[in-house]
């Protein structure tokens, strides 16, 4: 067993790895990129093999994983362009991660809940090429993502790989504290700070129970944390012009968005509304918005299409929620030409205004229409949030008053990357308890509670990343006779 | 003059502004510090399982090379090996639930499964439809100590799940439960 553990998490880190850093990503949150990107790119895979019905052993995805990448860097390399590969520091880290993986196969720390068995169904099916058996509604609401991820325990007569999510955790904390530290490097801050406000955003994500808890547990709560993070500090910056080429963070993009979609059944919604901030920014290409827009729309289009066969196929009419998805990826990928006009780059941003206001119409109305389950799933969220019954402690008031002070206090022209996912996140996960016809409830499973930890680390990263801004107009006091020379020195 | 006051004016107004910078970064940084510290004070693994001694909790069908093995990949419900720390098996259905105990169609030990189409009645010492515990099974007594499975198959419904509490593992429809997991 402990040999599937290290033969999976190499290829993916192998195949992450080289991907990204043939795109130019460098640093020392390379292995870490390279290691949710080949997640990533395995789900991709594996989504393809489900959908167009080929084989779907997870051997054949793992080696696909591992192989693609290299055979990018060999396109490269004949042009002249790849970088080449240093042998020491990939030996040592590969030592190190050896040790990691023995050791957390060794410990045999896992969260199991019913939802776990429902996804090792699923891996287990996609291991033994028997997708077709699989019920419809257990693909929709399980999705793909998290049994693509362990599948490969079951070539070991296993279930649950112990050290995936774990290794999952640890890369999403460490890729926060990468953002961080790039973000505040564009700004005025000296080394010092440099290094210690993204070591403290890291370890508030670390000393998180939640977080923790969900590390050894089985669903996909962690992977989504990822993914989402990946997206909205990538464009963010994309957008801020750090450092950083910006073809590796458009791979890292690419790679990111599809497997979001089929990471949970709401994840195509989320996937759009994270990248709405970046479709109405010209400091993108138009071109790769484009792009981006043809793979958001195309992922949804095709996963929901395969889950309305799947219903068809089985005799059953497919739930609305799935025809809408449908239409909606079809409604992404038809919004690509107004990306070229010029009446959307005149008013595109105004665009993220209406979004967040007819969210939250949308909330009101559907309150207004079934009042109880809104009643029911606020009371809830607050009893989750501030009066203990979510297992977060107290870390969410203290994130959440943080997010708050930062976003009255300072202001910059690209933190509404960060921003728009968090704030828009609330009235949509509350939306979704209308639209499943089942209010959230009490508890730490509760399925928002859950959920709310997807944008933990884009508000600590929110948060961190303050230090490089500057105040709020408004609230600089400006003496008239200073401020009037100020103006006159810099003319 | 005039001139000579502006400027002044600028250098103080930049040396207070850098001031204020440092000291929102300072600030911030205690806040984060503070903020690292509060999560700690209640943090405690709540929920995390300790090391599972009785993994693996479920066990692949298809390479058990049982007879029937086609028949149960093709409906595979739900399969359980259980660990020796959990001999007993409680079967807990809802009142009036559908599923049918005959269609448990594969119990005995882990790994070395024999595929029985055994009558529920001579396997399960109680057998009462009309409450929710409905039947008991030792393994011990039937197989002697060690690990053992049991599955679940055709026919049985999508929500049935396997659940341990108190180191008793409980198959159980899951939809049935008060706080039923999304």
């Amino acid at each position: 067993m402990v040999i599937v553990e290290l033969v999976t998490n190499f290829a993916l880190l192998i195949g992450g790895t080289v991907l990204v850093y043939t795109f130019g990503m460098r640093g020392w949150a390379l292995p870490a990129f390279g290691y949710v990107t080949g997640i990533a790119l395995m789900v991709i895979l594996g989504g393809l093999q489900v959908v167009i019905a080929q084989p779907t052993t997870p051997v054949l995805t793992l080696c696909l994983t591992m192989l693609i990448p290299i055979a990018v860097w060999i396109w490269f390399h004949k042009k002249g362009s790849a970088p080449s590969f240093r042998i020491l520091p990939a030996l040592l880290f590969s030592l190190a991660a050896a040790a990691a993986i023995a050791g957390l196969y060794a410990v045999k720390l896992l969260n199991l809940t019913p939802d776990s068995y429902q996804y090792a169904q699923v891996g287990s099916l996609f291991e033994s090429s028997r997708m077709e058996l699989a019920q419809p509604s257990l693909l929709l609401k399980r999705t793909l993502a998290v049994p693509l991820l362990h599948a490969p325990a079951n070539l070991a007569d296993h279930f649950f790989l112990f050290s995936i999510t774990p290794l999952l955790a640890l890369a999403t904390s460490v890729i926060l504290a990468w953002f961080c530290q790039k973000g505040l490097q564009s700004g005025q801050v000296n080394w010092l700070t440099i290094w210690t406000l993204p070591i403290c955003a890291a370890l508030l994500l670390l000393a998180n129970q939640f977080f923790i808890y969900n590390a050894f547990y089985v669903n996909g709560h962690i992977l989504y944390c990822a993914l989402l993070l990946l997206i909205a500090g990538g464009s963010w910056l994309y957008a801020s012009n750090a450092d950083i080429p910006k073809t590796a963070l458009s791979c890292i993009l690419f790679c990111a968005v599809p497997a979001l979609v089929i990471a949970r059944p709401e994840g195509g919604l989320q996937a759009g509304l994270v990248l709405l901030p970046v479709f109405v920014s010209e400091k993108f290409p138009v071109r790769l918005r484009a792009l981006l827009a043809a793979v958001l729309g195309f992922s949804i289009l095709v996963w929901n299409g395969f889950l309305w066969l799947k219903f068809s196929a089985a005799g059953q009419t497919a739930p609305i929620s799935v025809i809408g998805m449908f239409w909606l990826g079809v409604l992404a990928v038809g919004f690509i030409p107004f990306l070229y006009s010029h009446f959307f780059g005149r008013f595109s941003f105004r665009f993220l205004s209406l979004a967040e206001i007819t969210l939250w119409v949308a909330l009101l109305a559907t309150a207004l229409r079934e009042p109880e389950v809104f009643i029911l799933s606020v009371n809830a969220t607050i009893e989750n949030v501030f009066m203990g019954a979510g297992l977060w402690g107290y870390s969410l008031v203290v994130l959440l008053l943080l997010f708050a002070g930062v976003l009255v206090i300072t202001d910059t022209s690209d933190r509404i990357f960060l921003r728009f996912p968090v704030t828009t996140f609330i009235p949509f996960g509350l939306l979704l308890a209308h639209l499943r016809d089942l209010p959230y409830r009490i508890g730490a499973f509760d399925s928002f509670n859950r959920m709310i930890l997807h944008v933990v680390p884009i508000a600590i990263l929110f948060v961190v990343s303050s230090a490089g801004s500057r105040r709020r107009e408004g609230l600089v006091k400006k003496p008239s006779y200073a401020g009037k020379a100020e103006q006159g020195v810099e003319k | 003059m005039g001139s000579n006051r502006g400027i002044e004016a600028v250098v103080d107004r930049n040396s207070k502004k850098n001031g204020h910078i440092g000291a929102g970064k300072s600030l911030l940084l205690g806040l984060l510090l503070l903020a690292i510290a509060i999560n700690l004070v209640p943090f405690h693994f709540s929920g995390v399982q300790t090391r599972l001694t009785g993994y693996p909790a479920i066990i692949k069908l298809s390479n058990l090379g049982i007879r029937g093995k086609e028949r149960i990949v093709h409906h595979m419900g739900l399969y359980l090996a259980l660990g020796e720390k959990a001999p007993k098996v409680d079967l807990l259905l809802p009142e009036g639930c559908a599923l049918d105990v005959a269609k448990l169609y594969g119990l005995g030990r882990a790994r070395n499964i024999s595929y029985e189409d055994y009558d529920p009645e001579a396997v399960f010492t109680e057998f009462d439809f009309s409450g929710h515990v409905v039947a008991s099974f030792d393994a011990n007594k039937r197989f002697g100590p060690g690990p053992f499975a049991i599955a679940i198959g055709e026919g049985s419904p999508e929500t049935m799940m396997a659940l341990k509490r108190n180191d008793t593992w409980y198959i159980v429809d899951i939809s049935v439960l008060p706080s039923k997991n999304s």
